[in-house]
């Protein structure tokens, strides 16, 4: 009976198999990716800030594909120097101090987009290197199911305790500008400077003994599943898991305080589709696509462009006092010896 | 004395049965997997992605609304791969097996060293030193080399069991060694050929390492794809783009076992 | 062939990569790891191989090919997949736990998919079916006449399987050895969807490729798996000719 079935397959594959190497390879070209209309975005991932409606609202509204990128902010940035010699990226999107370093190492090229004086000057550079899209804040996002009645932690001490082993992850920060803002961040909380990194190493040196794992990539989904309890990341991040997708989660300011996150963009030198990245970059200042980034509760740069009913579902002002800005400039002076500092104290033992 | 049940009996019974329970477990999460994709259960988590797409097909044409380029890339690279594969393949098999010529028998081990290189340092190798060439015909290098000693196994069995006598005789009656090989020994050798065709396809459709490492985000094949709805995508989607992964395989995987198991085993061992 | 080359090129370029990847440190760790996961894999990939493959081979029974595509099916999967089912089987919401949850109460076995025991167990997935495929076609022609003839000369049957069966059997385990050997060392795949606080060499070899940029590093670490892998798969082949 399987002999009998097994041919039959066998011809049905024979067939297929012959008109796939039959049909001229033409038959098989990509179908609307045309030279013009796409744009290479590095680091653009569909459910971080709402990468995905967004850049499906630009398909509509100009036609253009914007392909998603599961790059890390460090990633894009490395990658953007290895192709210097052939650029495959347009535009990259990071966490700020890593654009900033970027910026720094040549790797972008000026343009100031539509809407330019609208940005504050803190969160964009003079030069039109790079400038901010959308801001968000530090923060513990907390799947409370998953927790399995362990209470929600308060503060960056309450992480410490021991009933939150294995509970807890935060991203490779030599990979994603998320946690490496949140790792420097860490350390000046815990009185470090920029030269100094031993007080937030030993944080995170103890706080290693809880966490399960160092992603590379965006775990939204896991801790929406509730495969990861504690993800400390940007807040809109859980508030999205909370109000859009309706997941049992909470998001929780930190007591010690926490820090505020520029997320930017660059337009990469020799960008292939410099043009159409240009109309893009003028498109997110726009009011519908600061509005769309909204949706995802990541903070619009642009004043007054926050809905009022999303407005209220941040958590109150008062733990929103909490979050300092940090200086992008010396983020970015310190980014590699941090990194590799983190590397060494953390990941160092080969886990 | 004869026992009533031999242990011999008990021997087989017992083998039997770890089979069996040796299949289910493999399955099993092909089952669950199935499951996920067509039932609308709670139990995976958020469907926050998918619950735009409704009915029970919704899932994947989601799917292939998100990856439907990963899908034509992978198409394309099979489409090229398969045939560059048999066309290089079974001549050099030929040469190998009918002509050895000094150094040939080198030439081939050469030829089969991909297979014991771990995929990642091809695809290092291609990148650090072909980086400047398109990424298609980079990715196309990659899997030849990985299917071209499957080709080379399957035609040189093929060859060596239909034997070289017909050929002879094809030979001492006059006739020159191109329409010999045209007419006497490629006829033979059609289900040895399909059998490449179906194994190159296979290999190729499934590699991962190699073309995950290669992958831009304009030229990217669906195994790569598949990877990242496993990261970035909740676990219905997931699960619906295994499906759409795996419905090429298994045909072409049942129709190998008929076709011969033994030269699959044979072909995949080096 | 010449990309191999290539990669030998670039590697040297740098000759003190070479010292950076055998001293101690993360990149030797990787190399140890993928060294030791991937023995005890094929050991025990082999060793839970040994009864399918024999009952494959020589009995007969009802449903056989049925089975026997079941099992060797999981050869087509890429290592990526193979970690999507064990993550599927035993994620922290996986389908044993919750089963384990209906019948027992306690959701047993949630999240073990990202231990080190899930990342074997996903290996042996990756491997068994291989190694079954492969030792079948090595029973089939297993001569079991030489075993009557010593059972008729009055050999009692441990002696029978220490030196009738395992002498013959012995090349075909080792050569299965090497093949499931060579297949785990280049599984990235796997590593990549399940590997968490455990590192393999190719998941090094990727981060120093596209995180850092360090090209020599990643192909100095390349040659050292490469080599590697070869060099354990000519022992084993060495025993199995």
């Amino acid at each position: 009976m399987l002999r009998f079935v097994s041919r039959a397959l066998l011809r049905a594959c024979f067939i297929i198999i012959l008109a796939v190497l039959l049909a001229p390879s033409a038959a098989f070209a990509p179908p609307a990716a045309s030279e013009d209309k796409i744009v290479i975005q590095y680091d653009c991932i569909p459910n971080y800030a709402n990468w995905g409606g967004v850049t499906a609202l630009y398909k509509q509204v100009a036609g253009v594909t914007v392909p998603p990128d599961p790059k890390g902010s460090s990633v894009a940035m490395a990658a953007l120097e290895k192709e210097k010699d052939n650029p495959v990226a347009d535009c990259a999107y990071y966490s700020g101090a890593i654009g900033y370093q970027a910026a720094q190492k040549g790797l972008h090229q000026p343009y100031k987009p539509k809407g330019w004086e609208k940005i504050p000057d803190s969160l964009k550079d003079p030069n039109g290197l790079w400038w901010t899209v959308h801001t968000g804040t530090i923060a513990f996002v907390v799947n409370t199911k998953a927790l399995a009645g362990a209470p929600v932690p308060q503060s960056f001490a309450d992480l410490l305790k021991p009933v939150y082993k294995g509970k807890v992850a935060y991203d490779d920060p030599t990979w994603g500008g998320t946690s490496f803002t949140f790792v420097y961040g860490l350390n000046e909380l815990m009185g470090g400077t920029e030269k100094d990194f031993r007080p937030g190493l030993s944080y995170l040196k103890k706080l290693d003994a809880n966490v399960s794992s160092y992603p590379r990539e965006s775990i939204y989904n896991s801790v929406l599943r509730g495969e990861v309890p504690i993800w400390i990341n940007a807040d809109g991040n859980g508030y999205k898991m909370k109000y859009v997708d309706g997941g049992p989660v909470e998001v929780v300011i930190p007591a010690e305080g926490t820090f505020t996150m520029p997320l930017v963009m660059g337009l990469a030198v020799g960008a292939p589709h410099a043009d159409e990245t240009k109309r893009y970059f003028d498109w997110l200042l726009s009011a519908p696509a600061q509005a769309e980034f909204a949706k995802s509760f990541f903070r619009p740069v642009v004043a007054g462009t926050l809905p009022a009913e999303l407005a209220t579902k941040f958590l109150p002002d008062a733990d929103y006092k909490k979050a300092r800005a940090l200086d992008l400039s010396n983020m970015a002076a310190a980014a590699d010896a941090l990194k590799k500092a983190w590397l060494d104290e953390i990941r160092g033992t080969g886990r | 004395m004869s026992l009533p049940i031999s242990p011999r009996r008990v021997a087989r019974t017992a083998g039997i049965a770890v089979a069996v329970a040796l299949a289910v477990g493999l399955v099993a999460p092909l089952v669950v997997t199935a499951a996920g994709a067509f039932v609308h259960a709670d139990w995976y988590g958020q469907r926050s992605e998918g619950a735009a797409a409704g009915g029970a097909l919704g899932l994947f044409r989601y799917v292939l609304g998100l990856w439907s380029g990963a899908l034509v890339t992978s198409l394309r690279l099979v489409g090229t791969v398969v045939p560059l594969a048999l066309l290089i393949g079974t001549p050099a098999a030929f040469a190998f097996r009918r002509r050895p010529f000094p150094g040939s028998g080198s030439l081939e081990t050469l030829a089969m060293t991909p297979l014991a290189i771990p995929g990642i340092a091809l695809a290092v190798g291609l990148l650090l030193g072909a980086g400047r060439a398109p990424r298609f015909s980079l990715l196309v290098a990659g899997h030849l080399a990985y299917t071209l000693p499957l080709v080379l196994k399957t035609v040189s069995n093929a060859l060596e069991r239909e034997g070289a006598d017909l050929e002879r005789v094809a030979r001492s009656l006059g006739a020159g060694p191109w329409k010999t090989a045209a007419w006497v020994t490629l006829p033979r050798l059609v289900p040895g050929l399909v059998l490449s065709a179906l194994l190159v396809f296979a290999v190729s459709w499934g590699e991962f390492n190699v073309s995950f490492l290669l992958a831009t985000p304009i030229v990217q094949t669906f195994p790569a794809a598949l990877y990242l709805t496993y990261t970035t995508n909740s676990f219905p989607v997931a699960a619906a783009a295994t499906l759409i992964f795996l419905a090429p395989i298994v045909p072409a995987f049942l129709a190998i076992q008929a076709l011969g198991g033994e030269e699959f085993r044979r072909g995949l061992s080096v | 062939m010449w990309p191999l080359a290539r990669l030998a090129a670039g590697a040297f370029s740098s000759p003190d990569a070479f010292l950076k990847v055998l001293a101690a440190g993360r990149y030797r760790t990787s190399l140890v790891n993928s060294l030791a996961l991937s023995t005890a894999a094929a050991f025990v990939s082999v060793a839970l191989a040994i009864v399918p493959a024999w009952v494959f081979a020589r009995e007969r029974f009802p449903g056989r090919d049925l089975v026997r595509t079941a099992v060797s099916l999981p050869l087509t999967f890429s290592g990526v997949l193979v970690g999507f089912l064990v993550i599927v089987m035993l994620g922290r919401i996986g389908a044993v736990p919750k089963l384990a949850g209906l019948l027992t109460g306690r959701e047993l076995f949630a999240g073990s998919a990202f231990t080190l025991a899930g990342l074997f167990l996903a290996y042996l997935y990756f491997e068994i079916p291989r190694a079954v495929m492969t030792l079948e076609a090595a029973f089939r022609h297993f001569p079991l006449e030489l075993d009557a003839a010593a059972r008729s000369l009055g050999a009692g049957p441990i002696a029978r399987l220490l030196h009738v069966t395992l002498p013959y059997a012995a090349p075909a385990l080792f050569s299965t050895l090497a093949v499931t050997f060579s297949a785990s060392m280049g599984s990235f795949g796997v590593a990549l969807v399940l590997a968490r606080r455990f590192t393999v060499a190719p998941l090094e070899i990727y981060t120093e490729l596209t995180a850092f940029l360090n090209d020599a590093v990643a192909g100095a670490l390349c040659i050292a798996l490469a080599a590697l892998t070869f060099g354990v798969d000519r022992l084993f082949a060495r025993r199995s000719a």
